[in-house]
């Protein structure tokens, strides 16, 4: 039967997955445009993947912080702490590290490689970015409203 | 904060232990000591009422206001 205990398990997974594919993403990164196929697709081409590392590494960074952060804080949750000043915290990490991921790639979209798609996902950041500090907003209020609760006696 | 609870000095008075008002209250002892030393947010109309019936005495003989001195300018 599936439940929610289940369901963060499985966000756990996925996001110590995701650290391991970060970190494994990075680790082979230089021996990317050699293995390249010749195919004429820009996304194979040694020329640009080579021009394209240090933007990938820059953003290797951030998003192994965010993963972290993600994955202390899934812990914390399965542990049945919430709504507590940790994860507020760790929210607050994780935008700046969106915003980071922004700044980077808006950088590289300016001076590097002008590419639509380093554009939309610039922009993406930047959204996620905006939307998580609401969540740590929300998260914040409501851990105010517990603590409250909790001390009422 | 500026309320202070006064408890501990009525339980003194009326030689009663925290374990005791507890359990006659209905509140656990660790909800007993978050009001006693001060730490409680709140405290409803409720457990005031059983407070004062237990130790037979009024809100005021419990809880008080006595105002913090505003903080000297830099």
């Amino acid at each position: 039967m599936w439940n929610n205990r289940k369901s963060i398990l499985l966000s756990i997974v996925c996001t110590g997955a995701a650290i391991l594919l970060v970190v494994l993403f990075a680790a082979l990164m230089p021996l990317f445009p050699r293995l390249a196929p010749a195919d004429g697709s820009i996304l194979f081409d040694p020329a640009y993947l080579k021009k394209a590392m240090p933007t990938f590494y820059a953003c290797c960074l951030p998003a192994l912080v965010a993963l972290l952060c993600l994955l202390r804080m899934l812990i914390d949750i399965r542990r049945g702490n919430v709504f507590v000043k940790a994860n507020v915290s760790r929210l607050r990490v994780i935008s700046w590290c969106f915003f980071a991921l922004f700044v980077i790639l808006i950088l590289t979209a300016v001076f590097r490689i002008t590419s639509p798609a380093i554009i939309l996902v610039a922009i993406a950041s930047g959204f996620f970015f905006l939307l998580i500090r609401v969540v740590k907003n929300v998260i914040d209020a409501a851990r105010e409203l517990r603590e409250e609760h909790d001390f009422t006696i | 904060m500026d309320i202070v609870v006064n408890l501990d000095v009525m339980m003194a008075k009326r030689k009663i232990s925290s374990g005791d008002l507890a359990a006659r209250i209905g509140i656990t002892p660790v909800n007993l000591s978050v009001l006693k030393t001060g730490r409680a947010k709140a405290i409803r109309f409720s457990t005031l009422e059983a407070i004062c019936r237990e130790l037979d005495c009024q809100p005021g003989d419990i809880l008080e206001y006595t105002p913090e001195e505003p903080a000297e300018p830099p």
